[in-house]
């Protein structure tokens, strides 16, 4: 094999080399930050199409930081805002303690 | 002087035995029920998962709607209308410091949670449990945080509603 031949056989597996080192840095960082907890993109986290729909639909509205300020205007915020309240209350309860208590998953009552 | 030397020695290994050991003793039915039910658990826990990942990004992005497109252009209108009303910002800004963490303790909390997944619970059943209670640990501190959150959602409100009395 002459020297260009093996130059070429080095660039290519440092270039590898370089790509598996790289990607797994930026897997270790993603899984650190948190982000990988985040990711809807994954498989089996998709979100559904009704609520690409109704997040569509919020993001239309977006309150004015000029103009005056008048009760009408309030009035008009306020109505919007608790559209938002509406949403984040719709969510009953969560994180709540019951899906890993032990009376849940059945271990309370092994202990009688 | 040896005595003492080798009494508080003693002593030491003492206490380094009663924290290095389990926290949580279980019986020994308690640890049959998770080896026998731990696919089913931890099925459980992969589901618990899902539904954690959602109502964690939508209520993310609700909160981001509220201090992005209500709090903080209706504080600087405000401003900009020479009305001074603290309160409101003094809530915006609590309220944005409390988003903070809970961004935090939810990924503190998924953490634990993928660990628990992990766990091998029909062989070691004991670090399961262990891991489960700190999980639930975890778990409390993110749903206090939405707690809260929610409630400062409802107290800007009621805020914005006085000043609507006083204009």
């Amino acid at each position: 094999m002459n020297k260009g031949g093996r130059n070429l056989i080095i660039l290519g597996i440092s270039a590898t080399i370089i790509a598996v080192l790289t990607t797994a840095i930026s897997l270790i960082v993603y899984d650190a930050s948190g982000d990988i907890y985040l990711d809807r993109s994954r498989p089996g986290f998709l979100p559904e199409k009704e609520e690409i729909e109704e997040e569509q639909q919020r993001d239309d509205y977006a309150f004015s930081e000029d103009g005056n300020l008048t009760t009408e205007v309030l009035d008009e915020f306020l109505e919007e805002y608790e559209k938002v309240i509406d949403l984040v209350e719709k969510i009953e309860n969560p994180f709540s303690e019951k899906p890993l208590s032990d009376d849940y998953l059945g271990i309370s009552n092994a202990a009688e | 002087m040896r005595k003492a030397f080798y009494s508080f020695i003693g002593i030491m290994l003492s206490f380094c035995t009663v924290f290095s050991s389990s926290v949580y003793a279980l019986s020994e039915n308690q640890k049959n029920i998770i080896s026998q039910y731990c696919a089913s658990m931890v099925q459980g826990f992969k589901t618990l998962q899902h539904v954690d990942v959602d109502n964690r990004v939508k209520l993310g992005s609700r909160y981001e709607t509220a201090i992005s497109k209500f709090m903080t252009p209706l504080n600087l209108r405000i401003v900009k209308n020479n009305l001074f009303v603290p309160e409101l910002v003094d809530l915006q800004k609590t309220f944005a410091d409390r988003r903070a963490s809970f961004n935090n303790n939810f990924t503190v909390y998924s953490k634990h949670l993928k660990e628990l997944i992990s766990i091998d619970c029909q062989n070691y059943p004991e670090d399961f449990y262990n891991k489960l209670v700190e999980t639930r640990k975890a778990r409390e501190y993110v749903h206090q945080d939405v707690v809260y959150l929610n409630s400062i959602l409802r107290i800007y409100k009621e805020t914005v509603e006085k000043v609507k009395k006083e204009l």
